[in-house]
């Protein structure tokens, strides 16, 4: 096959390009937000919980699949779930890991570009936010300038050149092509020479980033209009414990899922990566390092930087935006910069930090549906490359067309990048105790191992990894794809309903993007299935392993 | 709702010990973690045996 020509250069090369990928903006801006709104200190309780029972496991059955799916010649979803999962019905649910990166790649990259444009602006200056204002005129000015950036007022409004905000769309367009060049530069280039050779530098890279911008946070000054507003306060107001919200069920629906996005378990991601590896390396302790990895920038600068830093000029006004990603990112994190000495300098590095965090990961969402193009089409590199191009062009256009709201983002994001990563965590972790079987899974795991994988993972991962997630994605639909009625009584729409609103054309037309991309999908694996019978392949797992594979 | 009654229990108000308490554990945890990962890795030990001999695999 074309792709076995594919390997990692180190080890170090492989879990760093695993944590990469899992390191994104999540781990900046959405775990403070979610910390400070669920509980404080007494989020780490779920949080904890959720690592040990979910995250670690999950991975673990994935990097040993993954590598068993790859000694098979398999290096897609598909062909290595059909293995491991003995069969036609995984095989195609496999086409989940190759939908959610391509899916998920349709927006984030836009994400991504928004990060490097805004590093752009800090080096030129900032963003105009009116530091002798008012602290809510000057949130304004920035939530202003993040709405034109991001073509948020209305649908097709990046593409409008006319008038005072033309500047701005053409940046914001600017570094969406450049972002985009970029990520296919360092895809062309191949595993080793591009995405491990990209991780090995952006990796310490962002390190360092983060490490600069933590220091001058925790050495910021207390507000001069309002003293009681320092740092300790602002890491009192994330940390301090309310363990009453240890009671609502929606604290631990957040910590798993903080954990279950964060780790990039069940995204198709890892099960592509790790089937590159070698018979005998060791997948334990790599994946738990690149999963301590991941938590390092989560809970080490994740945890200090963001809500300290914004509490020092917000209050406890702080506690509107936290729970919105973009809201902590690119509305409320601009008015420190503008009111920090040395702001613009500082800002330019949180948003190149940014975009390391998101160029990484995107990097991870090209691989995965680069390979299933080369193993199911029998593509070469070149053409593979190029077809991924055109359709995620299409796809971040789509995306940036219907801008308004960020509504197609929105539902993208929901449907592909958070409910079909339950269910492919599911079937893997299904597959792998009860298709496989926990002992041979455990065992396989065990080949070149340097960690020993505790014997009480071995009843985790068969009965309390599946069960938790049940119990977490039947919360997860109540909470966001059904509608409830809050405390209050308020009507809260869930995502179901969402689809079916008379006005909602923009999520219906979404929803039928991703449909026309999971039915090419399909044909491609029963296309490629024919293609690997024709080659002798052991689609169905039937057979041992060739002792002779390396 | 919800972030209502976090925003009662929120006060500008120093860290508690608990909150000291969580926050040096919970950094302190992933910094340990990630070193002794790193540094098993890097050091890196022989495999340790397997249990299943090579071609007898699942």
């Amino acid at each position: 096959m074309s792709q076995g020509k594919q390997e990692w250069g180190s080890r170090l090369g492989v879990i760093l390009a695993v944590a990469g990928s899992a390191v994104g903006l999540g781990n900046f801006l959405r775990f403070p937000g979610n910390v400070a709104a669920n509980g404080g200190g007494a989020f780490m309780v779920p949080y904890l919980l959720a690592f040990l029972l979910l995250g670690i496991p999950i991975a673990w059955a994935e990097w040993t699949m993954a590598r068993y799916g790859g000694a098979k010649g398999f290096h897609s979803a598909p062909g290595v779930l059909g293995v491991v999962g003995r069969g036609k019905v995984a095989r195609y649910f496999g086409i989940i890991g190759v939908l959610i990166p391509l899916g998920v790649y349709f927006y984030y990259v836009l994400i991504e570009s928004w990060c490097l444009g805004y590093c752009w602006e800090y080096l030129k200056g900032g963003i105009g936010v009116p530091t002798g204002a008012d602290v809510n005129a000057q949130v304004a000015a920035s939530s202003a300038h993040f709405a034109e950036f991001t073509g948020a007022a209305t649908d097709g409004a990046l593409f409008d050149f006319s008038g005072a905000t033309a500047g701005v769309h053409e940046t914001s367009l600017i570094f969406w092509i450049i972002t985009f060049a970029v990520n296919f530069f360092f895809l062309y280039r191949g595993l080793s020479k591009g995405i491990e050779a990209f991780c090995k530098w952006a990796m310490p890279a962002m390190g360092v980033a983060a490490i600069i911008v933590l220091v001058r946070v925790l050495t910021m000054d207390a507000n001069p209009q309002h003293p009681d507003q320092t740092i300790t306060t602002g890491l009192g107001y994330m940390w301090n414990p309310d363990w009453e919200a240890l009671k609502n069920p929606k604290t631990w629906l957040a910590a798993a899922g903080q954990i279950f996005f964060s780790l990039s378990v069940g995204f198709g991601v890892i099960i592509n990566y790790a089937s590159y590896l070698k018979r005998k390396d060791d997948v334990v302790l790599s994946s738990v390092t690149s999963n301590a990895t991941n938590e390092l920038f989560e809970v080490g600068f994740g945890g200090l930087i963001t809500i300290p830093a914004a509490f020092l000029f917000m209050g406890l006004s702080i506690s509107a935006f936290q729970d919105s990603s973009f809201g902590l990112g690119f509305k409320t994190l601009p008015v420190v910069f503008a009111n920090m000495p040395g702001g613009n300098f500082m800002g330019a590095i949180w948003f190149f930090m940014l975009f390391l965090a998101a160029i990484t990961s995107s990097l991870s969402m090209l691989q995965p549906t680069l390979a299933f193009l080369e193993e199911a089409l029998g593509l070469n590199r070149k053409v593979g490359t190029f077809v991924l191009l055109v359709v995620g062009a299409l796809g971040n256009l789509f995306v940036l067309w219907h801008s308004e709201g960020l509504r197609a983002l929105d539902i993208i994001d929901f449907w592909i990048g958070t409910f079909l990563i339950f269910i492919l965590a599911t079937v893997q972790i299904i597959c792998f105790g009860w298709v496989w079987g926990i002992e041979k899974g455990i065992a396989e795991a065990h080949r070149g191992a340097q960690l020993r994988i505790p014997a009480i993972f071995r009843f985790i991962m068969k009965y309390v990894s599946p069960a938790y997630l049940l119990v977490i994605f039947v919360l997860f639909i109540g909470f966001n794809v059904l509608d409830r009625t809050d405390d209050d009584g308020n009507v809260i729409t869930g995502y179901w309903s969402k689809i079916w609103a008379e006005d909602n054309q923009v999520e219906r037309l979404a929803l039928g993007l991703i449909s026309l991309v999971a039915i090419g999908l399909i044909i491609a694996t029963a296309i490629g299935e024919k293609r690997w019978r024709a080659q002798g392949l052991d689609v169905d797992g039937l057979k041992p392993l060739d002792p002779n594979v390396k | 709702m919800e972030s209502m009654l976090h925003l009662a229990a929120a006060e500008i108000k120093e860290p508690t010990t608990a909150g000291w308490i969580l926050m040096i554990g919970s950094v302190s945890f992933v910094v340990i973690l990630v070193g002794w990962c790193f540094k098993r890795v890097l050091t890196a030990d022989p495999p340790i045996e397997t249990d299943v001999p090579a071609g007898k695999g699942p």
